[in-house]
């Protein structure tokens, strides 16, 4: 089975199996354009994964090696569905939010679709029924929007229904 | 032909349904609504009036529905008008306390119980219209269910959404008091039936949209205010020359300014917002800042997915200012639900066009249900400008659209395939309108293949027969049909050509006749034969009102259904001609949701019940048995229920009402280890305590302690 090396931005070297390493659309093209694709001498830098993250997402990648690769630019339906995570998939985001914010970032990059639609479901399902404060909390973000802004928003949307959210 | 009226009808019915809406009873209502959150206990306290009313209504349903003759086709019209007179008066006598709680949610309260058994309506009207509320009010106060989201629409009445609740129930109710007493003093709120499978969940989805005359409070010129303002952040506004970049804290504040000036109605503005006195906050989250706007998006994609881009993405919007400025990008704007989530004051055809400019550039599924628009065709045209790939909209309550709007939307959105135009003429024959019969059949024929969904419920309806033949023959992709609360009229005008229809509209997967004046058409048996049913129907919905009910039959069920194999929920509420032989015998082997209530199969001594239940306890999600008064056969269905043990998917059960036995209930809550809500209120049964809705783990758990019941761990069934 054929390997190359993947560098995390860390200096780790990974040895990963040619397929699995595949998954990734970034490292595939980036194979192609450098033509590196019978040598296994070469390390490929990946600079914006440090090797927590890339042993997760290797790991992933294992798993779902025989996935039937998802067709980016064919058929419209995308599935959006966020109920459908199975379960090992589950049991693999139950990370952080470092750890999950690196993988989203990670899954970007290296434009993995799979794991990219996984990360932004799991985000997706922690959003769901959260108010904007209860969101702020959850990803500890600032609210950076200056008092006129938040003003204009709130005139913005005056017409749209408040949400009565139901605390789970 | 919309015009004509049927010289038979009676003077009550006809001056009844044109009595317009009124919003004050409406929110008369929501007061009443929130007053009686808390009840509960209130019918426990009244066994007595509740056996009576039980044993009044009954006779009340035997009353109504034994006089006419079997109902074939259009046969009986008198029998029909005798029927709703008789019915009027009934309901006058009590409409005033009655019509009260029919609308909104509450706790069935012990003075409608008085007034219900002294001068009763048909009988339907109170028993669900009593067992839905708990529900409601529970659902309002903690919706342990996951997903079942409440919307407060802002005249007060709910939209839920909820997963495989037994919510039919509510909507059903609500349709069935507002005709039946409705017909009498018609009340506010036009609440449509409306129910669908949705494809992700085990459930179903129900909403409740109401077309109402609800006054538009804000002035126009406040409204043209609002809408006017928002600029300095809108990024995609049409006519602000800035580009849509607004990252910059030095640029947002400029235009924070700029926009300040333009409006000048918020003085505050100008003076808190020097551009030095902004300061991003030091460490802000990488959630925030360092995600990509792709990322983010694609992130928002997921979250709105169920619901539509309202009300999800304007609170994302809210967090901060990468989201905000993510929330706005126009791609995430596809499904755009503005009917339900706009509060009524602000359905202004100002706001309206301001929102097309602004949000639905790229929108393909819209809905505008209930905005006030007077000038129709100019909203239409912007909207073709902005989002000319609409594949869906809904229209519900445009009173004002004409049969030419409606052939300008069908000819000039070229993707068109899903149109509701629910409510656009419930009351009156208007002249042109969009719904007319020539209108409609225009319509359908232009859009022939591209049709998939259309939803004419509530509306007074002419020439059925055509419209379906119209249906028949151009529209071979049809999915949907909703014909609910239709009114007609003419009897000849309300015959639906169910083999006409199955002939030509092959993957119908949604038909809904809840509650209307429509008969079934009279076939040959050759026709019968020959016709090759509805192969992919997955919802049926014939959930009737005692007048209507006797019309229908066995025959007609086993008609509809004779080829639906995939059937998945079956409403058959207040069909008093049933009988569960013809249930019994449908070709469905994994029917989800079973809803009968007040259906004639609920009073049956004999054991039917147990073989429905026996038949489908494999599959089962939802049984409404609610007001089942046999206990003897309710008492064995539930147990062919409890039979499947561990591979019983029951997961709602309504017992509201019903005379089942606490025996039974403890078998169900020992054995089916998916319930998930069992609703108990009223039944006359159970030991005080425990007679209320219980839903969500917490609660059923609780039950289950009650009573002194534990669920049997994964055992071998039987």
């Amino acid at each position: 089975m054929p390997c190359i090396q993947l560098q995390s931005s860390d200096g780790e070297i990974f040895n990963v199996e040619f397929e699995i390493a595949m998954c990734s659309f970034t490292i595939k093209t980036m194979m192609v354009d450098l033509d590196l694709e019978d040598n296994c001498e070469e390390v490929v830098p990946l600079t914006n994964v440090d090797s927590n993250i890339l042993r997760k997402i290797l790991q992933w990648a294992n798993y779902h090696k025989d996935d039937p690769e998802a067709n980016p630019e064919d058929g419209k339906p995308v599935d959006r569905r966020t109920d459908n995570i199975c379960e090992w998939d589950q049991e693999f985001m139950k990370v952080d939010q470092q750890t999950l914010y690196g993988l989203i970032k990670a899954a970007n990059y290296l434009d993995i679709r799979g794991l990219m639609a996984l990360t932004c479901k799991t985000v997706a399902n922690m959003m769901k029924g959260k108010t904007e404060e209860q969101m702020r909390k959850m990803f500890n973000i600032q609210n950076d929007l200056t008092p006129e802004e938040e003003q204009q928003i709130r005139q913005e949307n005056e017409w749209c229904e408040e949400v009565e959210i139901v605390a789970d | 032909m919309e015009t004509l009226t049927e010289p038979s009808i009676a003077p009550e019915l006809r001056s009844g349904s044109l009595i317009p809406t009124s919003p004050d009873e409406e929110r008369s209502v929501d007061h009443h609504h929130n007053n009686n959150n808390d009840d509960d206990e209130d019918v426990d306290l009244h066994p007595s009036n509740l056996l009576e009313e039980q044993s009044q209504s009954s006779q009340d349903s035997s009353s109504l529905v034994s006089p006419p003759p079997e109902g074939g086709g259009g046969d009986a019209p008198e029998e029909t008008i005798e029927n709703i007179a008789r019915e009027l008066q009934h309901s006058n006598a009590s409409s005033d306390s009655t019509c009260n709680d029919n609308t909104n949610d509450s706790q069935p309260e012990p003075e409608r119980d008085n007034t219900d058994s002294s001068s009763t309506p048909p009988e339907q009207n109170e028993s669900p219209s009593a067992e839905l509320q708990p529900e409601t009010a529970a659902a309002i106060a903690v919706a342990p269910i996951p997903k079942v989201h409440i919307a407060p629409i802002s005249n007060g009445s709910l939209a839920l959404k909820s997963s495989g609740k037994p919510t039919t129930m509510r909507d059903l109710d609500r349709k069935m008091n507002k005709s039946s007493r409705g017909r009498s003093k018609r009340t506010a709120k036009v609440a449509m039936y409306q129910s669908e499978i949705s494809e992700n969940k085990i459930g179903i989805k129900l909403c409740i949209k109401k077309a109402s005359d609800a006054t538009v409070q804000q002035p126009k010129k406040a409204s043209r205010k609002r809408s006017r303002k928002p600029r300095g952040l809108t990024q995609v506004d049409s006519d602000d020359d800035e580009p849509a970049v607004a990252v910059s804290p030095e640029k947002r504040t400029r235009r924070l300014r700029d926009s300040s000036r333009r409006t000048n109605n918020n003085t505050e503005k100008a003076t808190v917002a020097p551009p030095e006195e902004y300061k991003r906050p030091e460490d802000q989250s990488a959630w925030a800042d360092q995600l990509p706007e792709h990322v983010l998006c694609e992130i928002f994609q997921y979250v709105i997915q169920d619901d539509g881009s309202i009300p999800s993405l304007i609170r994302c919007g809210k967090v901060c200012s990468a989201w905000h400025k993510a929330s706005l990008v126009p791609s995430l704007w596809r499904t755009v639900d503005l009917g339900n989530w706009t509060k009524e004051r602000f359905k202004t055809e100002i706001k309206l066009k301001w929102l097309i400019e602004n949000r639905l550039r790229n929108s393909t599924d819209v809905s505008f249900g209930n905005w006030k628009v007077t000038n129709v065709q100019c909203v239409l045209d912007k909207l073709l400008v902005a989002a000319p790939n609409l594949t869906g909209i809904t229209l519900t309550g445009w009173k004002q659209l004409t049969s030419d709007h409606l052939m300008f939307l069908v000819q000039k959105f070229k993707s068109l395939r899903r149109l509701d135009l629910s409510s656009i003429n419930a009351e009156v024959n208007a002249n042109k309108t969009a719904v007319g019969q020539v209108s409609l059949c225009t319509a359908i024929t232009e859009m022939g293949d591209r049709l998939t969904h259309l939803y004419l419920a509530h509306n007074r309806l002419s020439g059925i027969p055509q419209i379906v033949k119209a249906l028949s023959t151009q529209c071979p992709n049809l999915v949907l049909l909703d014909l609910s609360n239709v009114t007609t009229i003419a009897i000849s005008h309300g015959i639906l050509n169910i083999e006409q229809l199955q002939a030509g509209c092959q993957k119908l997967k949604v038909l809904r006749i809840t509650n209307s004046h429509i008969n079934m058409s009279t076939a040959t048996l050759q026709e019968q034969m020959e016709s090759p049913g509805f192969p992919e129907l997955e919802e049926l919905s014939v959930a009737s009102l005692a007048d209507e009910s006797r019309l229908f039959n066995d025959e007609y069920l086993q008609r509809i259904l004779k080829t639906s194999t995939q059937l998945k929920l079956l409403d058959v509420r207040g069909c008093s001609r049933l009988t569960h032989d013809s249930l019994i015998r449908l070709p469905t082997w994994d029917l989800k949701h079973l809803f009968l209530s007040g259906c004639s199969i609920t009073r049956d001594m004999g054991s039917g019940l147990e073989l429905i239940a026996s038949k489908w306890a494999h599959s089962l999600i939802e049984f409404d048995l609610a007001w089942a008064n046999a206990t003897k056969p309710l008492d064995d269905a539930l147990k062919a229920l409890a039979d499947k043990g561990p591979e019983s998917p029951l997961n709602h059960l309504n017992l509201c009402g019903s005379s089942v036995s606490l025996e039974a209930v403890k078998e169900v809550l020992t054995c089916c280890p998916h319930i998930n809500s069992i609703n108990l209120s009223s039944c006359r049964g159970l030991p005080r305590g425990v007679k209320r809705l219980l839903q969500g783990p917490q609660e059923i758990a609780e039950l289950r302690e009650n009573l002194g019941v534990t669920l049997k761990q994964p055992k071998q069934p039987q």
